[in-house]
Order: structure tokens, then C-alpha cells, then sequence
């Protein structure tokens, strides 16, 4: 039988995470109500089911563990994960993948701005919209935007690629639209159909765009 | 009037490498003990040097068996061979290593078996930062600003083929956020190690203040005397304050916040005991000696390190025999831990934590005003630290 055990603590959930994984591959947290750093560092393959509302930081530094959460996230979701998969069923506020090096951060929801930012590798999907400052400071890794998103989207990006299915408010320094060629397409329809993520009636996965850097050996405020 | 033809001729800023330097250090100087009822201690071999940080917020103390930190510079600046030697030779006398901000190696880990404590640093670089080394580390360090010079955009120079611009914490937008970040890594770390927060000497009553109240253990001052590898020339001699100014405000702040003890480390290009010794007398707790580290390596200070072509193999990519190194920085640091127990010994102390700011006076004017230290002759505080 599972072991239950109630918490209100940021603190003293992750420790009876942590002991939980230790025994078995597997975890459920109910009722969660906008702590912070839920489920941070773990370095598991284990499946971590959430339900609720988490607050900041939930998966940050993930390396290896499938985090699931039904509900909405606050900030800074799966900052600096390396490895594994975190899935938000719901929206997500400011600067979700930010720092990222590696795993899939799937958002079914809307995001607010700040999208992989500093992002240096890894796959971000966001089902939704998102705001302002996409990809500031990609150096790597894709993020794909199924709906619209804000203004300065790839803002200051030297590598990596961003996809988005709406309408783009304005790009940032150094980023560029160019074409989708048929790896592109290939790899998105991949992502919906692997994820089920619903697209639009309006959109089709041709008329995503495509942003990349101008340059990618480029000095903040002029070239090098 | 070179500096000026130069830019009109290239059109761009001057790169250069190099720092600051504080030369109010040799305006102070300390009062020895001699009789009754401080006398120097015989044996200064006996003097206690250690130093022990504990908080509640801190499962087990953190003890360090010298004054000693060491911020090993990142790999890319510097050669693999030359940070395993810094990591080797200070680990094994005993004194913190903070990594740097593009991650650890794994030797960094391996000498550690030999004593010495390492901590990590949370930067807005965290590319090669790990879950696990919040989990193997001493300590960890909130780095709020990112590279040698803060507000200062470069391309950090990965050794692994990729560059990327590398600015401040994208993910502490308030003051509150500090504190948000404090917490989330005392999950990372399960509680168990101090954090500091180290931020450059701008604002130091603000972030000292900040620090204090987010939670953090202790405070890392970078100062004017950084040395910086690769920037423009100006952002190396004009922004910041010098190690004594900043020890002076920190003491002050302390001091009106009723705060008994708020550990305090400095950056410095302290290079004797007796300069180390200073710094702990003026109220820190650890003293950085990075640049004399890196001299003690074979650096002979031509500032060229921005052209990665050192001839002597220290801000470059070339192979560094890191054997020779370690031994070179182990007797140096031996050297300056002997030289850190003769001067508490001349004060007539056991231990390094009783030095204080009475052991010491400044000589000029100038020197008590900024450092707030007792003036020679006058024999007392400048009035306006007296408030």
C-alpha cells in the first residue's frame, strides 16, 4: 500500500520525496498550494506525479526524472534541468527552461515572457502563448511556440532555434526569421504527435516560423 | 596619448588584462604585543588558525584549517593543468576553494580527500552547474553578478567549442528573490552547507544588508583589486572600491544592523600574512588571494592575458605541468600561513579569531578616514566614524 503522509512545508515535501524515491520508482503529491521548489535536484529516472499549483522553481536542476504536474506553475520551471522531462498540464508564469542544458519541458498552457532564457540545450514546447523575450540569450537547444508570442523573441541569441505557430510581435538583436525546411516540419509534427498537443484549426505546421541567429560569433553590441 | 591613437585607429575600446591595486594596506600597519599583559606568543607554530563557520541554518559547522580562499578561475581563461594545481595545493593546505563560474573538473573533487573545503558557485552561468555538486560540495556561493567585472556583457570563452554571452541572474528580478534563491538551494543542498552571497564592492550596504536579512550565512566582497583576464581597459581600473574601503563600510553596517558576526570574505591581491592578518583584523573571516595564487603559479603579470598567448602557460589552453605548479602554490601558501600565525602571534594571541581592529592603526590621515581604523599619533578614531 502507498505510504501518505501530509505536508504543508516546502522543505518537508522534498524530504519525503526523496525518501519516497529511494525506495520506489514512483511518487504522488496531492494538494499542492504554490510552494517553491518542489521536486528540485532530484537526479533519478523516478516519475513524480503533482497535483496542484506549484509555485517557483518547481524541477529546477532536474537530471533524470519524469515530473508531472496537473495545475498551474509558477516561475523559473525547470531551471537549469539537464536531463528528463517535466510536463505541466496548465499555465506557467515568467521564465520557464530558463538556463536549461538538456531534457523536454512540455507546457500545455500558456506561458508568460522569459521562455528558455539562457537556454543552452534541450527541448521546450509550450501548447499555448507566450510573452515577451523568447530565447533571450539562446545558445542552444529548440523551443517551439505552438501559438503567438510577444515582443524581442531570440533577443541577443548566438545558437539554437526557435519555432513559433502564431503571429511574432517583433524579433530581438540578432535573431532573424528564415524558412522551415522539411526536417523542421518533420521534427514538429513529431513533437504533436508525441505530446498531443492541439494546434489550432488556423494553423498548419508550414506556416510555423522560424527564428535563428544572424551571427553566431556576435559581440553584444557590435560584431566581432 | 598611445591609448589615444590606438582608438583612433581601431575605432573599438582597448582590451587589456590585470587590476587595481589598493595601496592603502601598506599605510596600516599593526601594534604589537611586547609585556604584560600581552605579550607574544613563544611558538607560533601553536597559534590557532583555523576558522569554523556555523548558523543554525547549517546542519554541521564548516571548518577550515586556514584564512585561505582561492577562486579558481574558469577553464577557458586559464588551463586545465593550472586549475588542478591551484585545486591541489589549496585543498591540501586547507583552505576553501571556490570554483568557478563555469563549473568544476573532476579533480577539483578528487583533492579534496586531502582537506580543504571546495564551494560551488550559483552564477547567472550555470551551464555546467549539477544537481550532484550541491550534494558533494562545502559550500555554496550566490554569485549575483557574472564574469570579473559586473554590468559588463562578454562572450565566456567555453573550451568546449561554444560561446554565449553571459549576464546577470535572469531569474532574481527583485530584492525578494534572493531570498527565493537561498531557499531553494538549501533544498538543493539539503541544508547542509553554508551559502554565501558574493556581489561586487558597489552598493555593499545594500547587499550586505540584503544577504543578511535573505537568510544567507555570509558575504564574498569582490573588489577593485578582482583580477580581471579579458575586459577594456577602463572597466578594470575604474569601477569598485578597494578591499579596505569595503571592509570599512561592511563594519558599519554591521555594526548599525546590532549584527555580532556576519562572516565576510574579501577579495584582495594580498600576497603576505601580515596582509592577510590585516584583513582579518579589519573584520573578515577569510581573506582571497587569487591573483598571488596565480603569480605563486609562474605568472609574471604582463597583462596579456586577453591575447591567450601566455608564455608562461597561465592564461592560456597550453598543456601546464600541474605537479610543478601545486608544489610551487602549496609552499607559497605554507609560507603565508606561517607568516599569518607570527603576525597573531605578535599580537599576543592564540588564535586568529581574537585579532580585531585595535590591533591595527593607520598612518595617514587619509588611511583612517577611509579604512575607519585608529589614526597613529591621534590614537583614535577619525570623529567621523564616531557616530
Amino acid at each position: 500500500m502507498a505510504e501518505k503522509s501530509v505536508f504543508t512545508r516546502s522543505s518537508d515535501i522534498n524530504l519525503a520525496l526523496r525518501r519516497q524515491i529511494e525506495k520506489t520508482k514512483t511518487a504522488k503529491i496531492v494538494g499542492l498550494k504554490g510552494q517553491h521548489n518542489i521536486a528540485c535536484g532530484i537526479n533519478k529516472d523516478v516519475k513524480i506525479q503533482i497535483e496542484g499549483d506549484a509555485g517557483d522553481f518547481l524541477g529546477a536542476l532536474n537530471n533524470g526524472a519524469f515530473i508531472l504536474l496537473s495545475g498551474n506553475a509558477g516561475r523559473f520551471v525547470g531551471d537549469a534541468m539537464s536531463k528528463g522531462i517535466i510536463l505541466i498540464d496548465g499555465d506557467v508564469h515568467h521564465g520557464a527552461g530558463i538556463y536549461m542544458k538538456g531534457g523536454i519541458l512540455i507546457i500545455k498552457g500558456d506561458c508568460l515572457g522569459s521562455v528558455g532564457q539562457m537556454m543552452y540545450d534541450g527541448t521546450i514546447i509550450v501548447n499555448g502563448t507566450a510573452g515577451n523575450y523568447i530565447g533571450e540569450y539562446l545558445s542552444g537547444g529548440e523551443i517551439i511556440i505552438t501559438d503567438d508570442v510577444g515582443n524581442n523573441v531570440g533577443n541577443l541569441m548566438t545558437d539554437g532555434e526557435i519555432y513559433v505557430g502564431g503571429d511574432i510581435e517583433s524579433t530581438g538583436i540578432n535573431a532573424k526569421l528564415t524558412s522551415l525546411s522539411s526536417e523542421d516540419i518533420k521534427k514538429i509534427q513529431g513533437y504533436v504527435d508525441s505530446y498531443k498537443l492541439r494546434l489550432s484549426t488556423e494553423i498548419d505546421i508550414s506556416d510555423f516560423k522560424k527564428i535563428v541567429p544572424h551571427k553566431k560569433n556576435f559581440l553584444w553590441g557590435g560584431e566581432e | 596619448m598611445d591609448e589615444i591613437n590606438r582608438k583612433a585607429s581601431s575605432g573599438k575600446p582597448t582590451h587589456s588584462s590585470g587590476f587595481r591595486k589598493c595601496n592603502l594596506l601598506d599605510e596600516i600597519v599593526f601594534l604589537p604585543a611586547q609585556s604584560y599583559p600581552r605579550r607574544a606568543v613563544d611558538i607560533f607554530r601553536g597559534v590557532d588558525i583555523d576558522v569554523v563557520f556555523e548558523s543554525g541554518n547549517m546542519r554541521a559547522p564548516l571548518s577550515l584549517s586556514s584564512p585561505i580562499v582561492v577562486t579558481s578561475p574558469p577553464l577557458g581563461k586559464i588551463s586545465k593543468g593550472l586549475k588542478i594545481a591551484i585545486a591541489s595545493a589549496v585543498l591540501r593546505c586547507g583552505g576553501l576553494l571556490i570554483t568557478s563560474e563555469n563549473g568544476t573538473i573532476d579533480e577539483e573533487w578528487k583533492f579534496r580527500e586531502k582537506g580543504g573545503k571546495i564551494s560551488i558557485t550559483w552564477s547567472p552561468d550555470r551551464k555546467n552547474i549539477s544537481s550532484e555538486e550541491f550534494l558533494k560540495c562545502d559550500a555554496v556561493c550566490i554569485k549575483l553578478y557574472s564574469g570579473e567585472r559586473p554590468g559588463f556583457h562578454e562572450i565566456v570563452d567555453d573550451s568546449y567549442g561554444k560561446r554565449y554571452v553571459s549576464p546577470w541572474h535572469r531569474d532574481m528580478t527583485s530584492d525578494k528573490d534572493l531570498s527565493y534563491h537561498i531557499s531553494l538551494i538549501r533544498e538543493l543542498t539539503e541544508r547542509n552547507v553554508p551559502i554565501f552571497v558574493r556581489f561586487y564592492s558597489s552598493d555593499i550596504e545594500k547587499y550586505t544588508k540584503l544577504a543578511y536579512e535573505s537568510g544567507a550565512d555570509g558575504i564574498i566582497v569582490d573588489t577593485h583589486e578582482l583580477k580581471v583576464f579579458s575586459a577594456p581597459r577602463d572597466a578594470i581600473k575604474n569601477y569598485g572600491i578597494s578591499p579596505v574601503a569595503a571592509m570599512a563600510v561592511v563594519r558599519r553596517v554591521l555594526r548599525e544592523m546590532d549584527v555580532k558576526r556576519f562572516p565576510t570574505i574579501i577579495t584582495t591581491s594580498a600576497s603576505s600574512g601580515a596582509d592577510v592578518a590585516k584583513y582579518i583584523a579589519m573584520g573578515a573571516e577569510l581573506v582571497d588571494i587569487t591573483r598571488a595564487c596565480l603569480i605563486a603559479a609562474g605568472c609574471k603579470q604582463m597583462n596579456k592575458c586577453y591575447t591567450k598567448k601566455c608564455e608562461f602557460k597561465i592564461a592560456s589552453d597550453d598543456e601546464y605541468d600541474w605537479k610543478v605548479g601545486a608544489e610551487r602554490i602549496e609552499k607559497y601558501l605554507n609560507a603565508l600561513s606561517d607568516e599569518i600565525r607570527i603576525a597573531v602571534a605578535m599580537m599576543g594571541y592564540d588564535s586568529i579569531r581574537e585579532l580585531n581592529i585595535e590591533n591595527l592603526r593607520a598612518l595617514t590621515y587619509n588611511a583612517a578616514a577611509i579604512s575607519g581604523l585608529k589614526l597613529e599619533g591621534y590614537d583614535d578614531f577619525l570623529p567621523m566614524w564616531l557616530h
